[in-house]
């Protein structure tokens, strides 16, 4: 089936429905154009065809209806370029039907589009033309970026980089969040003499969906490249155009790969109407003044709940939305699982592509290079991330839990082999939920000379009106090099965490205690970002 | 507070008045007679936490023993003084500690100071406390602790700096008495003036005072601090960043 002719370009399909002179002994019913994954481009009125295996590369071809077939009925295919030459004859072929009468057909070609403009394809049924169907092939095989239609989304894209000031507050904002963001905003300015401006807010997820089509274009472009070099100067233009949105008039920063860090649009606390956070330019400050900035926040019924370097304020108890990204380079296709089970990316069972999780989700496509798989709203617990070998080779898979500011979470890089047809080892991914009405205090630390190391405690208090349930895990985040938290429980994305001892749950204003004892060989200052998780890491 | 209903209306009125300081004094008195005349040693720290530590002071006072210093004594950090002269101690650096080599006697007494606006304006953004630790060692190197069942860490006792500006005691030994001293606090030089106009209302205070915090506490409450429900509001000193 796979054909001769290799390059691909951009196919953008139009569909003739032609009222055809019925021919003495056969009539087309209905008929559509369809693509590499044998999806109609316009609805297929009567019957729906039987979809076969995809595709690789992208496909054109013809999905049609007849009836009253005559047995041996014989089919011709012609692609014809838009000056008429010429593309591709299949030849007229016995289509083996002795006894059919009332049919569903689906064929597909992989044709070299070597030219833009109108293409059509020629079908003849027993020497008779029933169809002559138009598509359209561009030159690059990457579709251009949606146009925006809602028109808040249109304001935001006006106004870019800046956001809408009427988006920064209420009523964009929840009311009680515009009142505590309001309160904590002045007492930092008078307690620690530091500004912190709004920077964002209410996102329409229409907008947060333009964002992110300029990342999955820019991946799409370079899967088109790496399939077909002419593809570089074809979508030359699309890309300058893509590049210039996301650094100039978006400023949105790339992340190693060059891809801007854009999330994919899922429901989050800026996209839901008024919005449940906000983000302020924190500036350059240093970890002391942001647990310091965090106390007060607390005190003002606000939290930093994605931690680390995020700059994502919300009323206190709201979780940290995150993305889990996955990044293959090599002949693998991957599948990821969510706690749920629904899943994305290439069933090995079924040789084809899934999509569970709705928009939420993004997956590359099987055999892209790279391969991508990025998953919204992720929920607590465990994503699965399998694969199987298209070839043999090696590979490396790099997953990532960002936050929902596209600020760093987890890293984890895995190496292997793959072989054709063969699993590789599967990897997990978790999301334990930050506990962010806690509060974080210790107390002094004191030098042993005798265990030569520095002990101390640290208390976690529930600051929130209603119970929290444990078990509790005090991460140590940032610790200076050659410091060790000694009696550590085990590590968790690199930093040692203490689980906190026979406390299932904490109610309001209940605190628990955990010891801390540190080696410090180099006597250099001690200290940490705390972050506590509710749930357990193992 | 709720069995002295009078004692709120007079602490608005002191915090109101006055800028008081709050230190807290500590007599410690150890009996070292069962290990007189062991070459050993002696160490003093008094460190901040690994988070935000609001500023605080230590002295060491009136040290007086029948054993005998010896040595050179080893400082770290920000620690200034040579015992038996005062130990001035804050919690400024890191490590901040004094460490000496000791011939026991039969006993050691000295008193410990803590003062500063971690104990007289807790500001309430700070979240980590300090701690004051004393060791003693039956050999000059330090290594190997006595007169403590505290033999993990060898601390004969500590005190914590609360984040509310309370103190804790931790008496690991059974040989050490460690007694918050009961006199009234003292206010800051830049207060005696405002004295003078308020003179009636220390006396009464002072009165109420020593009703309600009589000598030889307790030290199962050894948190105790008897001037804490005098203190500024926070919001009168404002942090700055560091």
């Amino acid at each position: 089936m796979k054909s001769q002719h290799g390059l691909i370009t951009k196919l953008s399909l139009t569909v003739l429905l032609l009222c055809s002179t019925p021919a003495p002994a056969q009539t087309l019913i209905d008929y559509a154009v369809i693509d590499e994954d044998l999806v109609p481009q316009t609805v297929f009125s009567v019957n729906t065809p039987t979809f076969g295996p995809f595709g690789t590369p992208p496909a054109v071809g013809l999905t049609f209806h007849l009836s009253d077939m005559p047995a041996h009925t014989t089919f011709r295919f012609q692609y014809l370029r838009p000056d008429s030459t010429l593309a591709f004859d299949s030849g007229t072929f016995d289509v083996g039907n002795p006894d059919y009468t009332y049919s569903v057909w689906y064929y597909y070609w992989f044709i070299y589009r070597d030219v833009p403009g109108e293409w059509s394809i020629v079908l003849d049924v027993n020497g008779v033309t029933l169809v002559t169907a138009p598509f359209t092939v561009d030159a690059c095989s990457v579709p251009n970026l949606s146009q925006i239609t809602d028109p808040v989304a249109v304001q935001f894209e006006n106004q870019a980089p800046t956001a809408p000031a009427f988006s920064l507050y209420n009523p964009d904002i929840d009311f009680l969040l515009e009142l505590n963001m309001s309160a904590f905003q002045s007492a930092a300015r008078s307690r620690f003499g530091v500004t912190l401006p709004r920077t964002s807010g209410y996102r329409p997820l229409s907008y947060q969906a333009h964002l992110y089509e300029l990342r999955t274009k820019l991946i799409n472009i370079e899967n088109a490249i790496s399939n077909d070099p002419s593809q570089q100067d074809a979508c030359a233009q699309l890309k300058a155009t893509i590049d210039d949105e996301v650094d100039n008039k978006h400023q949105i920063v790339r992340d190693v790969n060059g891809l801007p860090k854009v999330n994919p649009p899922s429901l989050s606390e800026h996209t839901r109407f008024p919005a449940n956070a906000v983000d302020l330019s924190l500036g350059a400050l240093s970890i002391t003044q942001l647990i310091q900035l965090d106390f007060l926040a607390s005190q003002h019924g606000l939290a930093r709940p994605c931690s680390g370097s995020s700059v994502h304020f919300t009323k206190s108890g709201v979780a940290c939305s995150q993305v889990i990204r996955a990044e293959v380079q090599s002949p693998v296709n991957i599948l990821i699982t969510d706690p749920n089970g629904k899943r994305i990316g290439f069933d090995p069972i079924t040789q084809s592509v899934v999509n569970e999780m709705g928009t939420t989700a993004f997956y590359s496509g099987p055999n892209t290079e790279p391969q991508f798989i990025e998953v919204g709203g992720v929920l607590p617990g465990r994503y699965a991330v399998t694969g199987v070998g298209s070839a043999s080779g090696s590979y490396r898979l790099t997953l990532d839990q960002v936050d929902e500011d596209s600020g760093p979470l987890t890293h984890q890089i895995i190496t292997g082999s793959a072989t054709q047809g063969i699993a590789i080892p599967p990897a997990t991914v978790q999301y334990v939920p930050i506990a962010v009405q806690v509060s974080t205090t210790a107390s002094g630390l004191a030098y042993s000379r005798v265990s030569k190391m520095f002990s101390g405690t640290v208390t976690i208090k529930n600051i929130s009106t209603s119970a929290l349930n444990g078990p509790f895990q005090i991460l140590f985040t940032s610790l200076p090099s050659g410091v060790t938290l000694a009696n550590a429980t085990g590590t968790f994305n690199g930093s040692p965490f203490i689980t906190v001892p026979s406390v299932t749950s904490l109610a309001p204003g209940q605190s628990a205690t955990v010891s801390v004892q540190f080696s410090d060989p180099s006597n250099v200052k001690i200290n940490f970002t705390p972050v506590i998780y509710s749930g357990s890491f193992n | 507070m709720s069995q002295h209903p009078g004692l709120f209306t007079i602490c608005i009125l002191c915090a109101a008045s006055f800028a008081w300081a709050d230190p807290i004094t500590y007599d410690v008195s150890v009996n070292t007679s069962s290990i007189s005349g062991t070459s050993g040693s002696l160490d003093f720290q008094f460190n901040p936490g690994s988070l935000f530590s609001q500023s605080a002071s230590l002295q060491i006072l009136n040290f007086t023993s029948d054993g005998t210093l010896a040595g050179t004594p080893t400082l770290t950090g920000d620690v200034s003084g040579t015992l038996p002269d005062t130990l001035t101690f804050d919690n400024g650096s890191f490590f901040n500690d004094y460490f000496d080599g000791f011939t026991f006697g039969t006993t050691i007494t000295f008193e410990v100071s803590l003062y500063g606006p971690a104990l007289s304006s807790p500001d309430g953004t700070s979240t980590s406390g300090s701690a004051f630790a004393f060791s003693m060692f039956s050999d000059p190197a330090g290594t190997i602790p006595t007169l403590t069942s505290d033999l993990a860490n060898g601390f004969a006792f500590t005190v914590a700096v609360n984040l509310d500006g309370t103190t804790t005691v931790t008496n690991a030994s059974p040989e050490t008495s460690v007694v918050p001293e009961s006199s009234p606090t003292v206010p800051e030089p830049g207060s005696i003036a405002l004295m003078g106009t308020a003179t009636a209302l220390l006396a009464l205070l002072s009165q109420q005072r020593r009703a309600w915090s009589p000598r030889g506490r307790n030290l199962a409450d050894a948190s105790y601090n008897p001037t804490l429900m005098c203190q500024e509001p926070a919001s009168q000193f404002p942090r700055q960043f560091a």
